[in-house]
């Protein structure tokens, strides 16, 4: 029997906008299993963001309920919803979340130390996971002097070296060239089989949809299969 | 919390922008502080001083966001985030408050300073990272 990892019920999110106040989630419904890997596309402005943050919770929904693996995320509170980020569900914003500054092995690191792992832990797993992923001789390398294809790849390491269940990738593809984009997308899909995570990628691009076994539309706040 | 987290923060200060600033400003005031030893000039510096802290967290804006954000999407919790956010910026204070200490030579100017530029950067510069990073 298939487990489940993300349910979504009856999700709503409101925005002040104006002094209006405007439904961007309307009511959406959601199941996916261990091993899924799902495709949301959308228009810009659709609530893909929006979706993806309250799955990890960096949101909050205004109504609705959201359990990941087993969490209900809306009766945890902030410090739930951070431990939650720490071994649970890592999200993969738009811009990277990286911090230039820092070589790929400190920005790796993060999650570690916010885990708490030891010091040779931490050094095994890093060389490990960039290995893996393919950027290992640049991991003294300041992210800033990255391209665009490399930080996403060391966005992916800091996610995966946690081992979540649930992986949240945000416009993946968005300041790639395709070739590049498909490399990216492959990559998923040999996250996905290696380690069983489940992911979500929310796109604004329909091609990515194709590299999904569970295809989503979000569209006027509301999220239908296809 | 792991000793490296603050440790990071700390390090983080002094490789950004702003802290090449505090350093040049330490000089000026040293310089403000050895001419004009009455306690009126000193008052003034202090206001100076805060404004300069908050010039130089400013410089650093897009850093200190991209910091926090980080910290903050791989679940740092949001009162440690806080801490090393206050370690930021008393890396800066501490250098401008050492000179207090050495040409002031006065406890009080020099707690009055301490004192004072942090609730300036607890008001503005606080406020407006959390916001951004939507804590």
């Amino acid at each position: 029997m298939r487990e489940p990892v993300v349910i979504v019920r009856n999700l709503w999110k409101y925005y002040n906008y104006m002094g209006q106040r405007i439904a961007i989630l309307k009511g959406i419904n959601m199941l996916l299993y261990r091993g899924d890997i799902a495709g949301i596309h959308g228009p810009s402005g659709a609530g893909k963001t929006t979706l993806l943050k309250i799955l990890a919770g960096l949101e909050r929904p205004d109504s609705g309920e959201v359990v990941i693996e087993g969490y209900n995320l809306t009766m945890l509170g902030d410090d739930g919803l951070a431990e939650l980020r720490t071994g649970v569900v890592s999200f993969i914003p738009q811009d990277y979340g990286l911090i230039d500054d820092f070589t790929v092995y400190e920005n790796v690191e993060l999650p570690l130390l916010v885990a708490g792992a030891p010091e040779e832990e931490r050094k095994v797993i890093i060389s490990d996971i960039l290995r893996y992923m393919g950027i290992a001789d640049k991991i003294r390398t300041k992210v800033k002097f990255l391209s665009g294809g490399e930080k996403q790849r060391v966005a992916i390491a800091r996610a995966l070296v946690i081992t979540p269940s649930l992986l949240l990738a945000d416009e993946p593809t968005a300041n790639l060239d395709w070739e590049n984009a498909k490399k990216v997308l492959e990559l998923f899909i040999r996250i996905n089989k290696d380690f069983q995570t489940t992911i979500i990628i929310v796109s604004h691009d329909a091609r990515v949809l194709e590299y999904t076994n569970r295809r989503f539309v979000l569209l006027d706040g509301m999220l239908k299969e296809v | 919390m792991h000793y490296k987290i603050p440790v990071n923060s700390i390090k983080y200060s002094y490789s950004c922008n702003g802290f090449k600033y505090i350093m040049l400003y330490s000089i000026a005031l040293s310089l403000y502080l050895i001419l004009y030893n009455d306690i009126v000039s000193k008052t003034i510096s202090i206001v100076l001083s805060s404004v300069a802290i908050l010039a130089t967290s400013l410089s650093d804006r897009s850093n200190i966001i991209q910091f926090v954000n980080a910290y903050h999407l791989v679940g740092l919790r949001k009162k440690s985030i806080a801490f090393i956010l206050w370690l930021f910026f008393n890396v800066r204070i501490v250098i401008l408050l050492i000179v207090y200490c050495i040409f002031a030579m006065n406890i009080i100017i020099s707690l009055a300073f301490f004192i004072t530029s942090n609730v300036a950067v607890a008001l503005i510069i606080f406020q407006s990272v959390f916001k951004e990073v939507k804590l």
